[in-house]
């Protein structure tokens, strides 16, 4: 069983996020505050790179602008409310939502090395394919994302099931679609 | 009426049925499995929409994202998890129903009502929709740029429980549609020197990012393959139960509601549900209100026939301002504008045959649903029983392939790696994702027609007040985001106290 697909502690399965508990400084708000401070201001110093002379209407980096500075606004804002106020746990659920975040709440205690070595993962397996191929890469993505998701027996069929995917999305892509994806050896 | 049924009859061929049915089937699974979710299931079905016609295309879309609802019901019921945001709902009533050993009628309460609900909301569609794209031809730059503010104003005040939040996410929506060339002066915007770039982050790519990652990666951690209790589903027994008439009169006012607030951009499914569910109580006798939470048919129903009427309700916007409300819609938008028919305000004049093919095939998608549903619902609760795992690696590697296909580029698949990690992170933070989707695809319209207003009046900002309809639209996105102040103020106060 990979290490970090254990049970959590806090909630199970089909349980919210405790709602109204509060403790100190919101790291992961803050954090984002910042990256996105960081992104905002790269945002607007290129944006006043396109402003132009002539019309202001007419200038292309009028709306550029109004975006960088909205940004910078809200995400000061948003870091500063994540120093200030303190981690709400499961507060701020959207209210309409796209399905993501009842999955999320569900899972909410998850978290863990799964969804980074995930991304990490898929990140190699994007680079990798041009490289070797579609055929060779993804029957090894697939018995590692199964390694990953704690299938620890059967591998004999997991083996079978990454190979049959393959096979089946490759004809279907490539033969039958057109689609030219890098069969073997790129 | 007769137009559409005209239609219904040219949109009859073998080739546009089996992809209804492939659609409905898969819409069904889809929003039956917990986390695969209506919109990952159309967005694993829209590459395949490009190699076949717009009409096999949106028979293919609309009848997942019909079916997705009905199927979103089935777990939601049997197994106490909604299989789609909208059925969280029906679970309220639909799995105690199930514990008192009334699975079988509480699932077939479920394809009853989805169906009536989208026929009501079938019938609102193909009544209104052109009365409305009639008014929409009046339409010039300064009423297209404040409608396209509006409609985001109220995505932004409906999709987010916190008004910062939403508004973060529109903006940096807003910030990733500004990259590629000025829709006006043809500067290059945010390219990075990539030609990738040249033409905007594809929304599709941004699309698939955003709301097909994000689940892989907490289903990754979660290892959550679950117990399906059997239910006997024994349609001869259930055809003979008759409805009363309050719950034909529940049926009938949820569906009314599930059409209004489709119809209103970032608003969808859930919020349907649960209005009609506070609104079913005014329309019961005491003694079955009592039962409301503990296993009311009325409550399933209501829930149902709202969430199913919510899909014809959000076409209308669609089909007649080009406006997405969620992401579903805006699946259905990049469908028809990779098949060379961009939605706005002149596509009912311009395209009016096609409107009345998408009618047709709503409808059909509306009965094939509540058909298959009945037949196939000892199959689809079989489906629950497939172990995450191979769910996750089957869809992890068809996401990939599903992005590489839009343009045949791997940098657009690192593109949506990167959304995906982007979302996931937002959703953390307890973010909607709605508001900076429909940021990256509305944001181009509303520069552009802003601008455009602009140079047709040499630069005077009157002009979006001194036109009746610019202004109408101007008033509603100030109502929404000050009634959505106060409401926070409120939140606020009350979190204080």
């Amino acid at each position: 069983m990979p290490p970090f697909a254990r049970r959590s502690k806090v909630g199970g399965r089909g349980e919210p996020p405790t709602v109204g508990k509060t403790s100190g400084i919101d790291v992961q708000a803050l954090g984002l505050g910042v990256c996105g401070l960081v992104y905002a201001g790269w945002y607007t110093a290129q944006a006043w790179s396109l402003l132009r002379h002539g019309p202001w209407y007419q200038s292309p980096g009028l709306f550029p602008t109004l975006v960088g500075v909205s940004l910078l606004l809200l995400f000061g804002l948003f870091g500063a409310r994540g120093l200030l106020r303190g981690r709400v746990r499961g507060k701020g659920m959207p209210v309409a939502t796209s399905g993501s975040e009842e999955v999320l709440a569900r899972g909410a205690a998850v978290g863990g090395k799964g969804p980074a070595l995930f991304t990490a993962l898929s990140g190699v397996y994007v680079l990798l394919m041009p490289v070797f191929g579609f055929l060779l890469v993804t029957p090894l993505y697939t018995l590692t994302v199964l390694w990953l998701c704690g299938i620890e027996r059967r591998w004999g069929w997991a083996l079978a099931w990454g190979g049959g995917v393959s096979l089946a999305l490759y004809g279907l892509f490539h033969l039958v679609f057109r689609v030219p994806l890098p069969g073997i050896g790129g | 009426m007769s137009e559409a049924l005209h239609a219904l009859l040219r949109v009859v061929d073998l080739g546009t049925l089996a992809h209804l049915v492939l659609g409905v089937a898969l819409g069904l699974v889809g929003g039956a499995l917990p986390g695969v979710t209506i919109t990952l299931t159309l967005a694993l079905l829209l590459p395949f929409t490009f190699y076949v016609s717009p009409e096999a295309a949106l028979a293919l879309l609309l009848g997942a994202y019909v079916a997705g609802f009905t199927g979103g019901a089935f777990s939601a019921i049997t197994l106490n998890i909604p299989g789609t945001p909208s059925a969280a709902g029906t679970a309220i009533d639909g799995y105690p129903l199930a514990r008192k050993g009334e699975a079988d009628w509480a699932l077939f309460l479920v394809v009853a009502a989805s169906f009536l609900g989208g026929l009501v909301g079938w019938t609102a569609l193909v009544l209104f929709t052109p009365i409305v794209a009639g008014f929409a031809l009046r339409f010039g730059p300064p009423e297209i740029a404040t409608l396209v503010l509006s409609a985001l104003t109220l995505v932004i005040v409906f999709s987010s429980g916190d008004l910062v939040k939403g508004l973060l996410s529109a903006a940096l929506g807003a910030s990733f549609a500004m990259v590629g060339l000025d829709p006006l002066s043809g500067v290059p915007r945010y390219t990075l020197g990539r030609l990738e770039l040249q033409d905007g982050i594809p929304f599709l790519v941004a699309l698939i990012g955003l709301f097909a990652y994000p689940p892989l990666l907490l289903a990754v951690g979660a290892r959550a393959d679950v117990f399906v209790p059997s239910v006997a589903f024994r349609l001869s027994r259930l055809l003979r139960r008759v409805f009363s008439w309050v719950l034909l009169k529940v049926i009938a006012v949820s569906s009314l509601l599930g059409v209004l607030v489709g119809a209103i951009p970032g608003t969808g499914g859930p919020i349907a549900v649960f209005l009609a569910y506070g609104a079913v109580r005014r329309f019961i006798p005491v003694e079955r209100r009592r039962l409301l939470g503990q296993g009311a048919e009325e409550g399933v129903a209501a829930c149902e026939a709202a969430n199913s009427a919510v899909a014809p309700g959000a076409m209308m916007p669609l089909i007649t301002l080009g406006i997405p409300g969620d992401p579903v819609t805006a699946i259905l938008l990049g469908a028809l504008i990779i098949h060379g028919l961009a939605p706005g305000p002149l596509f009912f004049q311009n395209h009016r045959d096609f409107v009345f093919e998408i009618f047709a095939l709503l409808f059909m998608a509306i009965v094939a649903t509540a058909l298959m549903a009945l037949v196939g619902a000892r199959a689809l609760l079989l489906a629950l029983r497939v172990p995450q795992a191979y769910l996750v690696s089957l869809i992890a590697v068809l996401v990939t392939l599903g992005t590489y296909s839009i343009r045949n580029s791997f940098f657009d698949v690192g593109m949506a790696l990167g959304f995906g990690l982007l979302g996931y992170i937002l959703l953390r933070q307890g973010f909607s994702l709605i508001p900076l989707l429909l940021a990256l695809i509305l944001f181009e319209p509303l520069e552009r027609n802003f601008r455009l207003g602009l140079t047709l009046s040499g630069g005077d900002l009157s002009i979006f007040v001194t036109r009746p309809l610019a202004l109408l639209f101007l008033v509603i996105a100030c109502l929404a985001f000050v009634l959505s102040l106060r409401n926070e103020r409120i939140r606020a106060a009350r979190s204080r106290s």
